[in-house]
């Protein structure tokens, strides 16, 4: 029972890890339609931008200071990976809307680029991030099992990005904006939007979630230029798997991938659990080609 | 008001609209008319800046406008009703409506009730998705939308095309109203010979993408009906 419900926790916990990973993903490949396959870099940048703001707090800041810096990290993350993302964005990806293909090649190219980048500045080896005092240990919640608190953090991250990002997209002005622009650009375009305007700052707030997600991620072990390469493949996976174009698709989506994939993998090993878990995947979408949760509306003639 | 010079225009290498002139005075009705496929979408369209005008020039209000984007214009204060209504059909009803004031300078009072209480059907269907409504709602509800941010110019091609008769008559009296209220000056696109007799001011009609017919209102008689517009 225990072994259970602790399987259960890991479940959510990798569940909450895929869905940080794959937000940003699901604004610039579910609404924008863009394949961004340097997403991961993003995330990349995410944590070496928390690495960044570590090294800063500890040659600067008093000693005593040092257990907030994650919390500005988390901010400075998405700054600056909204940064990269507005200027590629205005620099590469306004080129190439409706061509799929090009702009999968083009954004891998840029992402090569990005690793590079990181390479020369930060070194090849991996960095490790301290995590704050306050982030160690874990919650006793029965007789041997603890939740660290790490997981449970990230949990929580997720839940407030998720919230922001809901009201956001579907309580704000801004958030309207963008639906409209997404669904019919030339009617955006004869209503008085600036669709050029949207368009950057959608991207860009896509990319500056991958930048939380890479935050998050250096709580889980140390990071290195490559460490996007990682986590690209399950960020797209989630948000095809969900419904390409909903937020809750991208949360159900995390969810089945995270909790079924820990089971697997509990029942058989790490590897033969991952490729059931693939296996599912596809089986699924040769059922429901449109993933988990799908648009439905009267057709429009 | 608005005054399109010499304007040619198409689709990419193929030019739909040649030499087109025409002029809309501020408060008048100037309805554009002609068969299937000669080009008044096109012209709206290239009035609203959606297709590049490739030469000529379109000015309006004393400015020249023909370079500008279409969000651009909007701000400028034309509104417009495209054929086949364009509803945004994953927002709700209001959500369409409150898009309607993107181009208008005071968005903080909400959609003004002169947009809405002419169509008293739209509250009650606020929270219902665009894309839920019949196509005689998704047309008042395209139309409320233009005029929620108050348009000096209001550019409307077909507006009662495909739409039950008793939702055609209220249209028609929305935009008789409109013209009554005077302040907006309407480019309408129509085929219903009979509203555009009671309704115009002037009329052009187009034919192979250039006018061959204008006038004031009351020189539209049988004999242009029969020479341009009867299939």
């Amino acid at each position: 029972m225990e072994v259970q419900l602790l399987q259960l926790f890991n479940g959510i916990s990798v569940s909450s890890i895929l869905l940080l990973i794959a937000l940003g993903l699901a604004i610039t490949f579910g609404l924008m339609n863009v394949i961004n396959m340097a997403h991961g870099e993003f995330i990349m940048i995410g944590a070496y931008s928390t690495y960044v703001t570590q090294l800063f707090f500890t040659s600067n800041i008093p000693a005593d200071y040092f257990g907030y810096y994650f919390v500005l990290a988390i901010l400075v993350s998405f700054a600056v990976a909204f940064i990269f993302g507005f200027v590629l964005e205005i620099s590469l990806i306004r080129f190439l809307y409706g061509r799929p293909l090009d702009s999968l090649l083009a954004t891998w190219g840029v992402g090569l680029v990005l690793q590079q980048l990181a390479r020369s500045i930060f070194g090849a080896p991996n960095v490790a991030v301290q995590a704050p005092a306050w982030l160690n240990g874990g919650l006793e919640v029965m007789d041997g099992i603890i939740l660290p608190y790490k997981r449970l953090f990230i949990i929580a991250l997720v839940a407030v990005v998720l919230l922001a990002m809901y009201l956001f997209i579907y309580r704000s002005n801004a958030g309207r904006r963008m639906r409209a622009v997404m669904q019919n650009r030339e009617m955006a375009a004869c209503l008085g939007i600036s669709t050029r305007r949207v368009d950057s700052m959608t991207f860009a707030i896509g990319s500056g979630i991958a930048g939380i997600a890479g935050c998050a991620i250096t709580l889980l072990g140390s990071i290195g230029p490559s460490l996007g390469t990682y986590y690209i493949v399950d960020a797209f996976m989630v948000v095809v798997l969900g419904g390409v174009g909903k937020l809750i698709g991208s949360v159900f989506g995390a969810l089945g991938i995270g909790v079924t994939g820990t089971f697997f993998e509990y029942w058989t090993n790490a590897s033969i659990g991952k490729v059931l878990v693939f296996i599912v995947i596809i089986a699924f979408l040769q059922w429901k080609p449109k993933g988990l949760v799908t648009m439905r509306t009267r057709s429009l003639d | 008001m608005l005054s399109v010079k010499h304007i040619e225009a198409g689709y990419g290498e193929s030019i739909i609209l040649r030499d087109i002139s025409l002029e809309v005075k501020p408060g008048q009705v100037v309805c554009l008319m002609g068969r299937n496929g000669v080009g008044k979408t096109t012209l709206t369209k290239t009035i609203m800046g959606t297709i590049k005008a490739k030469s000529g020039s379109i000015i309006y209000d004393e400015q020249n406008i023909t370079k500008l984007a279409p969000y651009e214009r909007a701000k400028l204060g034309i509104g417009y009703v495209p054929q086949g209504r364009e509803i945004f059909a994953q927002l709700s009803v209001q959500e369409n409506l409150l898009l309607g004031l993107e181009a208008s300078r005071d968005r903080k009072n909400g959609v003004p009730a002169s947009a809405i209480d002419k169509f008293p059907v739209l509250p009650s269907m606020y929270q219902r998705k665009g894309g839920d409504l019949s196509g005689g709602q998704q047309q008042q509800l395209a139309f409320a939308r233009a005029l929620a941010s108050k348009p000096k110019l209001l550019l409307l091609d077909e507006p009662t095309e495909g739409i039950q008769p008793s939702i055609v008559y209220d249209i028609q009296e929305v935009i008789r109203s409109i013209k009554q209220q005077g302040d907006t000056a309407i480019l309408l696109v129509e085929q219903s010979i009979e509203f555009v007799k009671s309704v115009a001011d002037y009329y052009y009609i187009l034919e192979k993408g250039a006018i061959v017919a204008e006038g004031s209102i009351d020189t539209f008689d049988d004999s242009v009906v029969r020479q341009h517009l009867v299939v």
